[in-house]
Order: C-alpha cells, then sequence, then structure tokens
C-alpha cells in the first residue's frame, strides 16, 4: 500500500457464542449485543479509531459479516472479516489467519469495553522487548455488589512481580490451594498474588508467538488457557525457556543467518531466559470491562450510563439522563441515571432510575422502571413495575406486570397482572 | 502519657538448639568481635527506645550475672535490666508464660532472642502497633521481617536455616499464609482458596530471612496453646483460628537497615564480617561503647587496639580485627580473620577465614582456614586445620591435619550422664524437657530422638580421637560436620572427577556426584569388562555404594536379597495392574508405595525391564505353540515380542515418566535398562534403537541424555560382537537426535509430525511442562540434601 506499514497488527475477536451469557446472545449475537444502546463490538472499533488504528482484521463467524461492516463504516477503520468455525479456540483462530499476520499483533476480544491508552501498551511493548503485554484490571469490591451472582465466573489468580507477570493460573486447574513451587519462589521471590485481577483479553505479542502457536496445534488452543500460562511459565522455566527460544531466535537475528555458530554462541545465553510477560495495569479512573457474562453485561450498562466519554454526540445530557431531542422532562418527574434511546415515548409522569431504554419504545402511564435494561421497540403498558430486569427487543407488557430480577426474550408478550421474580420468559418456546 | 509510652523487651537468651554449643554454654554469650553478642542485643533494644528489658538466662551461672552487670553499665541507667532466670523453661513460648506468671510483663512488648545483632529502628514500627491496636484489640503480634538476598545462601548463610514462605494482605499487610519452612517442606506450597474471599490480593515473600523481632500485646497469651513451642508454632496457631478472627497478626517487611541472629556457626562468621565491613553502622568496631575495647579503624577494614604487636613482614588483609596485647610472628598472613586479647601467634602461620577467641596460642607454621577457635586454645606447631570448630581449652600437641571436625574439650560419648545433667541445668535440651513437661503427648518421639541421640553418641566412638587429634592432645571429637558441609562436599566431588579425568563437558542436567557415578556404573557393567573390572570396581562400589543405580548390581550377580525383594514386589503389583487393568494412577501410586519403603529410587528402570520382561515372556509363550524348541529365535517371536512391547510401553509410559520426572540421571538408567536387556536377549537386541526411538518420542528421555550416554560408551563395549551388529542404526539415531537438538524450523516440522501419533488422546503438552517443572523442583531438593 502506499501508506506506511503500521508497525502492529490488529485482530479483532468478534466471534464467540456467548456462552456464558444464559439467554441473552442466543436472540442476539454477542458482537450485536446492545450495551448502553450501542453494538457491543462498536466499542471495539471506536477505542481502536480513537487509538489511530487505522486497519484490523476481524474474525469472526459466517454470516455476521455484513452487520459488523455495517458498524465499521460508520468509523473509519479499515476492517478485513474472516470466518471461520465456532467451535474454535481464540488460539486456534488466529492459526487459521496466520498467513495475514505478519509482524507483531495485538488481540482484542470483541467484547471489551476500555479507554486505556492503547499507545503507552504499545510502548511499553516496544521498550521492553516483551513477549506479551496484556491489559489487567484489578476489580473493586464496590462494583461487584448488587448484581446478581454469576453462574460460572472463570476466576484468575495473576501474580504481578512489579510489572511482570509472573503467575497465571485459572482456580480450576489449581485444586484447594494456589501452588507455589519451590524453584519458581527462589527465582521470584517476592510477587503480588491477585485474585481479583481480570484478564482484559487485550494481548500485544510479538510475531514469533504466532510460529510458537502455529507450531503447537495440539497444545494450545485457547490464549487464555494454553497460551499466556505457558509464556508466563517459560519467563521462570529454563526449561521451557529453551525451547521457546527456538521460536524467538529466528526472529531476533532476522538477518543474521549466515552467522548461525556464532549466534549461538554468544546469543544463546543471552535470549534463553529473556522471555517477558509485562502487565498493563488499568489505572483506577479507567474502564476496563468485558462483557461475556450476563452479570458483566449488567455491570457495563450501569457503568456506562453513569457519565462517561461513550456516548454519540447525538445525545445530551440533562443532570444525570441522557437522551435524544424530541423528549422532554417535566416537573414531578424522577428521573435519574439513566440512558433513554430515540423516539422514546412515556405518556404521563416518567419514573426511571438508573436504567437503560432503547429507541422506539412506548412506555405507559404509571411504569416504574429501576436498575433495568430495555432494547429497542418494547411496549410497556401502564401501571407495569420492572425492577432489576433485562427486556430484549420487540417485547410487549402488558397492564399492570410487575416483573423483579427476571429477563424477557424477544419477541414475547407478557400477560397482564404478571407478578414474577426471578423469570426467564420464553426460555421453553426457543429451545 | 508514661504508661503509653513503657516499653518493655524480653530477650530470649537460650535459642533452645544446640547448635553453638559445642564453644559456649549460652548462644548470647557467643563473641562477636570478642564482645558477647548480648551486648549487641541490648543496645539495639535501649536504642529502639526500650525501658525495661527482661533477660532470661536460663542458668544463674556468674559469668552471666557478671556480664548483665556490664550491660548495665554501658546502657546507664535509663534502662533497668532484669534478669529472669526461667531454669526450666524449654521453649519460646514457655518463657512468656513463666515470665507472665511471675508478673514481670504489663503491657506491650518486644520479643527478641539473645542473639540478635541490629540497627533497624522500629519505634515508628512500635507506635502504629498501639494505635492499631487501639483501634482494634485483635491486633495482637506484628512480624518484622527482613529480606535477605536469594542469590546469597550458600556458603555462609546456615544452609538449615528455615525459610518462611508468607502471604500478606496488600492493604492491610495482615498476614495470612504462613508457611514455616518452605525449602524443607514436603507438602504442596501455597495459600488454599479460601483466604481470597477475604484478602483478594496478597503479597508473598519467600525471601525473607527469620530475624525473630515481633510486637506483642499483652494480650497474646489468649492465642498460646498447650503445644506451641515456638512463634512459629503461635503464628500458625492464630491462623488455623482465622475464621474465628480472633487474632490478627502484622507483618512488616523492612527495607532499610541490618539484622540478624547468629544461631550457628556460619551465620557467626557472616555477621562478624558484616560487622567489619561496616555494614551495621552506627554499629562499627572503632565505637568502642559497648566495652571497654580501644579499636582503631586501618585501611581496608582492618582494626586493631594498642599493644599489638607485629613481626617484620606481616601481611594483614582485608577484614581482620586484633586485640589488645596480642603478638604474632614474623612472616604470618591473615586475612577476614578475628583475634582476640592475649593471644600468642608464632611465625610463618597463615589465618583465612578464623575467628580466634581469648588467650589463644598458635605455634610456628601452622595453617587454619575457616576455623573457629575458643578460648585457651593451643595449636602445635605445623598443624593444618582447615573447617574445624576447636572448642575452649582445647590442646593439639602434635603436628596434625584435622579437617571437618567440631572438637570438644569434654568427652561427649562417655560423659552420656553428666552430659545430660549439664543441658538438664541449662535448661535447653528438648530430649529432656519434653520428658520433663510433656511426658504423655510425645512419647514416641521422644524415643526417637533419644534413639538419634544414642546413634549419635555410638558414632562418636568410632571416632579415633587419639589418631586424629594425637596422643597427648586434649579433646573429643564431637562430630565431623565442620563448619561448612557443603562446601567441603563440592570441594571433594571436584577432586574426585580431576582423578578421573573425565574430559567430557558435563550436562547441565546433572549434578556432577550423579554425572560422575552413572559413569562409574557404566565402567563398571559393560558387558565384556566385567570380569576384569571386578577387582577394581569393588573398592568404587564401596564408595558410591549411595549412588549406584542397584537395578545393574542385579543384573550382574542377582544376589541383592533386598533389591531382588523390591523388584518381586513391584512386579506383583504390575502384573496385578495388567491383569485387572486397573487405572494406571493407582498403579503409580502403588508403585512408589513400593519404592519409598524400600528406599528404592530407580522405580522407572524397574517397570521398563518388567514390561520387556513380560514382552518377552508373552512372545516366548506364542512361540512355543509354532514352532517347538528351535534354538534360533524365530522371526515371529521377534516381531511378537517387539510388537507386545511397543503395545506395553504406549499403555505404561506414564508410568515410567512419572518415577523419571525427577532427574534425567534416572533416565539414563532408562537408557542402560535396554541397553543390557537388549544385549543380552537376541530377540530385543535388533528393536533396541526401536526402544531409545520410542522412549525418546514419548519424550521420556531428552535428546541430551541420550547423546551424552551414547558419547560415554566405551569402546570395549562398542567392540562386543552384540553392540556391533546394532551399531549403524544405533548411530544413525544417535545423528538423527543431534539434528534434533542442534536445529529448529523447518526441520522440527517433520519431527513433529511424526511426535503427533503418540500425542494423541491423554498426552497434554501441558502436562509435560508441568512435570518439567517437577523436574526442577526435584533436582534442587537433592542439591538442597547435598
Amino acid at each position: 500500500m502506499d501508506k506506511i506499514q503500521s508497525p502492529i497488527q490488529f485482530v479483532v475477536l468478534a466471534g464467540g457464542t456467548g456462552s456464558r451469557f444464559d439467554t441473552l446472545s442466543s436472540d442476539i449475537p454477542k458482537p450485536f449485543l446492545p450495551v448502553a444502546n450501542k453494538p457491543l463490538l462498536q466499542y471495539v472499533f471506536e477505542f481502536l479509531c480513537k487509538s489511530n488504528v487505522p486497519k484490523a482484521l476481524v474474525v469472526t463467524h459466517s454470516g455476521l459479516q455484513q452487520r459488523i461492516h455495517k458498524i465499521a463504516e460508520k468509523l473509519s477503520i479499515e476492517i478485513d472479516i474472516t470466518t471461520v468455525s465456532p467451535d474454535l479456540g481464540t488460539a486456534d483462530v488466529l492459526r487459521e489467519i496466520a498467513s495475514k499476520i505478519d509482524r507483531d499483533f495485538v488481540v482484542i476480544s470483541g467484547d471489551l469495553i476500555t479507554n486505556v491508552p492503547l499507545h503507552e501498551i504499545a510502548d511499553i511493548h516496544r521498550v521492553s522487548g516483551s513477549a506479551m503485554v496484556m491489559l489487567l484490571n484489578e476489580e473493586n469490591e464496590e462494583n461487584s455488589k448488587k448484581i446478581r451472582k454469576d453462574k460460572l465466573v472463570s476466576k484468575h489468580f495473576v501474580g504481578l512481580d512489579k510489572d511482570r507477570v509472573a503467575m497465571f493460573l485459572s482456580s480450576f486447574d489449581s485444586g484447594k490451594s494456589v501452588k507455589l513451587r519451590k524453584p519458581f519462589l527462589e527465582k521470584c521471590s517476592e510477587f503480588e498474588l491477585y485474585s481479583n485481577m481480570t484478564d482484559g483479553h487485550l494481548y500485544f505479542f510479538k510475531h514469533w508467538v504466532l510460529r510458537l502457536i502455529e507450531k503447537k496445534k495440539k497444545s494450545i488452543s485457547s490464549i487464555q488457557g494454553d497460551l499466556v500460562p505457558l509464556l508466563v511459565k517459560a519467563q521462570f522455566n529454563p526449561k521451557i525457556a529453551k525451547r521457546l527460544s527456538k521460536y524467538s531466535q529466528e526472529e531476533q537475528y532476522p538477518n543474521f543467518k549466515g552467522f548461525s555458530s556464532l549466534e549461538e554462541e554468544v546469543g544463546t545465553e543471552n535470549q534463553q531466559f529473556n522471555i517477558k510477560c509485562i502487565a498493563y495495569k488499568t489505572p483506577r479512573d479507567l474502564l476496563c470491562m468485558r462483557v461475556n457474562t450476563f452479570n458483566s453485561y449488567l455491570r457495563a450498562n450501569f457503568t456506562l450510563i453513569n457519565g462517561n466519554p461513550f456516548f454519540s454526540r447525538e445525545a445530551y445530557r440533562y443532570k444525570t439522563v441522557y437522551m435524544h431531542k424530541g423528549f422532554k422532562i417535566q416537573e414531578g418527574d424522577e428521573i435519574e441515571n439513566s440512558l433513554l434511546g430515540k423516539e422514546l415515548t412515556i405518556s404521563g409522569t416518567k419514573n426511571v432510575i438508573n436504567s437503560v431504554i432503547g429507541e422506539n419504545c412506548t412506555i405507559g402511564e404509571n411504569v416504574k422502571i429501576e436498575n433495568s435494561i430495555i432494547m429497542n421497540n418494547v411496549k410497556i403498558q401502564d401501571g407495569c413495575q420492572i425492577i432489576d430486569t433485562v427486556i430484549m427487543n420487540s417485547v410487549i407488557l402488558e397492564e399492570n406486570c410487575r416483573l423483579t430480577q427476571c429477563t424477557v426474550r424477544i419477541n414475547q408478550t407478557v400477560e397482564k397482572d404478571t407478578n414474577t421474580k426471578n423469570y426467564i420468559f420464553g426460555e421453553e418456546s426457543f429451545y | 502519657m508514661d504508661q503509653d509510652d513503657y516499653l518493655q523487651a524480653i530477650v530470649v537468651g537460650c535459642d533452645f538448639t544446640d547448635d553453638l554449643r559445642q564453644i559456649t554454654p549460652q548462644p548470647f554469650q557467643t563473641k562477636i568481635l570478642n564482645i558477647p553478642i548480648l551486648k549487641y542485643t541490648i543496645e539495639f533494644l535501649a536504642f529502639n527506645g526500650v525501658q525495661e528489658i527482661i533477660v532470661h538466662t536460663g542458668t544463674s551461672s556468674s559469668e552471666t550475672s557478671d556480664l548483665l552487670q556490664e550491660c548495665r553499665e554501658f546502657i546507664g541507667s535509663k534502662v533497668k535490666i532484669i534478669p529472669f532466670e526461667g531454669v526450666d523453661c524449654t521453649c519460646t513460648v514457655d518463657v512468656l508464660r513463666r515470665a507472665q506468671e511471675e508478673l514481670l510483663l504489663k503491657k506491650d512488648f518486644l520479643l527478641v532472642p539473645g542473639c540478635l545483632i541490629s540497627n533497624i529502628d522500629i519505634k515508628d514500627l512500635v507506635m502504629r502497633f498501639k494505635k492499631r491496636k487501639k483501634k482494634d484489640p485483635r491486633n495482637i503480634l506484628e512480624i518484622i521481617a527482613k529480606r535477605s538476598p536469594t542469590t546469597n545462601i550458600s556458603p555462609y548463610q546456615n544452609s538449615e536455616s528455615a525459610r518462611p514462605l508468607i502471604g500478606v494482605n496488600k492493604k492491610t499487610r495482615e498476614l495470612v499464609y504462613f508457611e514455616e519452612d518452605y525449602l524443607n517442606s514436603k507438602a504442596k506450597l501455597g495459600p488454599p482458596l479460601s483466604i481470597f474471599k477475604d484478602h483478594p490480593s496478597l503479597k508473598i515473600y519467600s525471601n525473607l530471612t527469620d530475624v525473630n523481632i515481633y510486637i506483642c500485646s499483652i494480650d497474646i497469651f489468649s492465642i498460646f496453646e498447650i503445644d506451641s513451642r515456638t512463634m512459629n508454632d503461635v503464628i500458625n496457631v492464630a491462623l488455623g483460628n482465622a475464621e474465628i478472627q480472633t487474632a490478627k497478626i502484622t507483618v512488616t517487611v523492612f527495607e532499610k537497615g541490618y539484622a540478624a541472629t547468629v544461631n550457628s556457626f556460619p551465620s557467626m562468621y557472616k555477621v562478624s564480617m558484616d560487622l567489619l565491613m561496616r555494614w551495621l553502622f552506627p554499629i562499627v568496631p572503632e565505637m568502642n561503647s559497648l566495652s571497654n575495647t580501644n579499636f582503631r579503624y586501618y585501611r581496608s577494614f582492618s582494626y586493631r587496639e594498642d599493644k599489638v604487636e607485629l613481626g617484620k613482614k606481616i601481611k594483614i588483609g582485608e577484614n581482620t580485627l586484633i586485640g589488645q596485647s596480642v603478638k604474632i610472628g614474623h612472616n604470618s598472613s591473615l586475612k577476614n580473620t578475628i583475634i582476640d586479647r592475649n593471644c600468642t601467634i608464632g611465625e610463618n602461620v597463615k589465618m583465612k577465614n578464623c575467628i580466634i577467641w581469648y588467650g589463644v596460642t598458635i605455634e610456628d607454621n601452622v595453617v587454619l582456614e575457616d576455623c573457629v577457635i575458643g578460648d585457651h586454645v593451643f595449636i602445635n606447631k605445623n598443624c593444618v586445620i582447615k573447617n574445624c570448630v576447636l572448642d575452649n581449652d582445647t590442646i593439639i600437641r602434635e603436628e596434625k591435619t584435622i579437617e571437618n571436625y567440631k572438637i570438644c574439650s569434654q568427652d561427649f560419648s562417655n560423659l552420656k550422664l553428666k552430659s545430660t545433667e549439664i543441658e538438664i541445668e541449662e535448661g535447653s535440651n528438648y530430649d529432656i524437657e519434653d520428658e520433663g513437661n510433656y511426658d504423655d503427648d510425645d512419647d514416641d518421639d521422644d524415643e526417637n530422638e533419644n534413639d538419634d541421640e544414642n546413634e549419635r553418641k555410638k558414632k562418636l566412638k568410632e571416632f579415633d580421637h587419639k589418631s586424629i587429634l594425637g596422643e597427648n592432645s586434649k579433646g573429643f571429637i564431637y562430630d565431623n560436620k565442620g563448619i561448612y558441609q557443603r562446601k567441603i562436599n563440592e570441594k571433594k566431588q571436584q577432586e574426585a572427577k580431576e582423578i578421573e579425568s573425565y574430559s567430557t563437558s558435563s550436562s547441565e542436567e546433572y549434578s556432577d556426584s550423579e554425572y560422575y557415578s552413572d559413569r562409574q556404573n557404566e565402567v563398571n557393567n559393560s558387558p565384556n569388562s566385567n570380569d576384569s573390572l571386578e577387582s577394581n570396581s569393588d573398592i568404587e562400589k564401596d564408595k558410591q555404594n549411595d549412588f549406584m543405580p542397584k537395578v545393574f548390581r542385579n543384573f550382574e550377580n542377582g544376589i541383592e536379597d533386598e533389591y531382588d525383594e523390591y523388584e518381586k514386589q513391584i512386579e506383583i503389583i504390575f502384573r496385578k495392574c495388567l491383569d485387572k487393568n486397573y487405572e494406571i494412577e493407582f498403579l503409580v501410586s502403588e508403585i512408589r508405595t513400593t519404592g519409598i519403603a524400600y528406599r528404592m529410587t530407580d522405580m522407572g528402570s524397574v517397570v521398563l525391564k518388567l514390561i520387556l520382561k513380560i514382552a518377552n515372556e508373552h512372545s516366548s509363550q506364542t512361540d512355543s505353540t509354532t514352532s517347538n524348541s528351535s534354538l534360533e529365535v524365530s522371526k515371529d517371536a521377534k516381531i511378537n515380542f517387539f510388537k507386545k512391547a511397543n503395545s506395553l510401553i504406549d499403555q505404561y509410559f506414564g508410568v515410567i515418566k512419572e518415577f523419571i520426572k525427577e532427574s534425567q540421571s534416572l533416565a539414563l538408567d532408562l537408557i542402560q535398562v535396554i541397553f543390557r536387556y537388549c544385549m543380552d536377549n537376541e530377540k530385543a537386541l535388533s528393536w533396541y534403537v526401536h526402544f531409545l526411538k520410542k522412549i525418546y518420542d514419548l519424550e521420556i528421555v531428552e535428546e541430551e541424555t541420550m547423546i551424552n550416554w551414547f558419547n560415554s560408551l566405551d569402546e570395549k563395549k562398542k567392540n562386543s560382537e552384540s553392540f556391533q551388529s546394532i551399531q549403524e542404526n544405533l548411530e544413525k539415531f544417535v545423528t538423527f537426535l543431534q539434528d534434533a537438538e542442534e536445529e529448529s524450523g523447518e526441520d522440527e516440522d517433520e519431527e513433529y509430525d511424526e511426535d503427533e501419533e503418540y500425542y494423541e488422546g491423554e498426552y497434554d503438552e501441558n502436562e509435560e511442562y508441568d512435570e518439567e517443572e517437577y523436574d526442577e523442583e526435584e533436582e534442587y531438593v537433592e542439591e538442597e540434601e547435598n
């Protein structure tokens, strides 16, 4: 191309079946789930745009390309979509598209919402010469309260020696305690061990890592599950490091192949233990959320409506409420901490607290909405009370429904005077 | 306010181990730079604003009270020093209990060992501790720890010293996980998951030294349990009850300053050197305030008092300290050496890394290295003494070379009763107190310990004191460990290696000794050289008994009863498993138990041998049905044999691997098992290379090991008839291996594809990495044990 090549390639993994989403993603594919009235994938694209990334490889499943193109069209980012089979692991996907990657590369999960300074991480990657830089986020306890418990949370134990990732374990393979091995302790004698770190799934990799992935077909299938632990271990285990150095050395002396004997004498000793895995901890005031569970979906929505820079310009702000033209707040209305979509009509006094309402919704009189997410084209008739509930597209709620901690799936009609707690509407009818 | 600021400290004089016992009755009288260490401890406490110091002495000897009187003099009247006998206290906790019973302790107090030497400032910490305690009375203990440089374990640091592994809540500094001694613990390490509920992020330290400074609240007595003995026990109890949250323990890791405890000879030497090198500033020798010394500072960390008489051409190297009225003869040299007052040292004496106490006489031409020499010792001329401890009043009257001994002036072996009496008086021997106080609880332990003690004494009797020390000398050997056990061993090995002059570059994978012994065995056991080497190897064997992979001895003689039994046991288990198709894990654990019972490590080799044996039987069975009793082995039998063996290895390679992972030298055994077997068995011979390939492909054995083994084959072996038939193939294979090791990239591709056939199913590479880590761990442990 005419343009100067960016030194790093970007790979967005926009597949993912959203298996941990309970029901949400079976109606709407995960990349298009509306988070604060925007498709999830758009956040990643916007993030890349903001960091001046001109081009990205997007990997997704067949059938989703068009809608992804649509999202990208609005933004100044050029995308190259590849489709893969949905049952591949994240590293398998990289193996599939390996031919398209010829430099150091970044892997971003399509479900990441963040505003960390990408160029800073890139600098760290470049300067440290590390095999991998990963984005980590320490979760605050306050955030995680108040929200329904996840059924299946993949917990990680992350050990950090200053900014170096010294340990990366998932609780599933560690049994009843976090195993620490003696040789490891000798080499890394002081480190911080976090159980509340989440992996942002934004990785900077050296190019040789791709070769490693290609070679180890059997043993590396997921980035988080296989590749990252392997790289992290290699830092402190000379044997693994030695093996991996096969891959890394080729790269470090691309022009000196003729001097291979010299290289072995001089190079190996220094290179051998030089695999570095660096962590970038999300600063306190910035966001790093992954929307990969039902719970995190709720959390993302509620975090975003609490004042942050992600909204489109069309919406304007009145006190703590974001809304569109044509919507007016009158005296006596109780609207707080909420995001209201386009073309919303609410008759009578309005009572919306801490909620997200999508486009084209019609809401009747005396409706109370609290801590809830309402997607597009929803009709809510008079006298409904909706608390801690997710209502998906094109749902009709008949009069005087009272829903607490429910999920209403697409195209459902909830009969009048329903009064339920903790229920998923429309579960049986689909599967 | 006065009440609030009042701070007590309790100094536990005896540290309840007998490491330094050969030279001083009480550890706190150990002289560091000619000054009893207790003075340093008291200086440290006074510096940190302690108003009342309770010194637990254990006895009421006049020496101790003199020492305390001296302490009072130099510290001034602001600080009260209270002696506290606590005669039959057996452990730190006992001392505390007793002190409390006698109402000595009033409020918060510091707990330090009597052999502490430090310059850190903990005033702030004490203040903070008190504040925290006001907020939450559950704060009862603060541990003050110090980072130790991990690289600096040997040789000065006591290799046996415990290294704790602790986990601290990052924000609150609360101790939540504690492993007393992680290097020597057999248990699995790591904080349990339940901790993370309350403490989401921990800071893990494995690089702390046991400085043993504690700030205690008076409420600490609430968490003492009957069987608590050391502070570590107390901590464990407190953590054990973490759910009830009766007690909170905080940890502060000190960044600046120096702190160390002197509880062994190496640490005594190390601390002395650190003092000379001024790491403990402002505590330096020329400060002269601790005692009535008058040191002056000379160049290169050299210190001298007045009235020192030096002969001509004396070389005084770095890190030396010479006390008052010392006489040193012409041409002597000293380096890293401390000499107390009134010593007389002759001509041409060479001293390196020595600590010499009061009034010692050393005659001409003596060489001293790595020694600690007690008061009034006499050493005859021309003696060479290395790595030794000589107790007070030892006299050596002959020209002797003495290495690696601790020598006492009393005979511990003959003075059984007397020595125990002495120990009771000192209130410091574990066994005896155990009997006294905890008779019912620890009966078994006591017996064991007593047995140990007796055994040791037996050993002592075996020493030929007279021949080692000379007829007219006065002194008895206590043990043959010397000061630096490990260093010496290494030296010996090196020497041994040099003698044998194996010139090949040994791979990193083996520790020297292992490598060496393996080589040795090969020589001993090569099939054609049996007879010629038999006589030589007998001697070798005796020496090498411990290292010798016994599986070979069995091949040769078939006599080793115990080994036979052990092999049979495994065979029974293995066959059972074959019949009933047990799980592999079960088999592994069974075999491991057997191995442990017989104290064997080569289970992998035995299993492999068994597999070959079973395959052989199998093939002969089928053989006998087809062609009866032909002497030549039929082709079918060969193929049958290989097939069977192959399938068995496929099935059970996990088992072999399990036992090989401890070290690659065991893998070397494996290769040799195959070699031996194939050499002896015609059926197997042609498959030899295939077997090698097999175990290589299954990643049981590494390339390097194989290549090393091949390179180490000696000529005699190579000349044997059977060997020549396979030589060609073998060489091909080795070249293949070398290629595999050297080349990367495309070549590995092919290799990999081949490998993948075997990777299917249960085999996962990640697992392998785990195991490798174990490898390392095991090697590591071995190292430590050496």
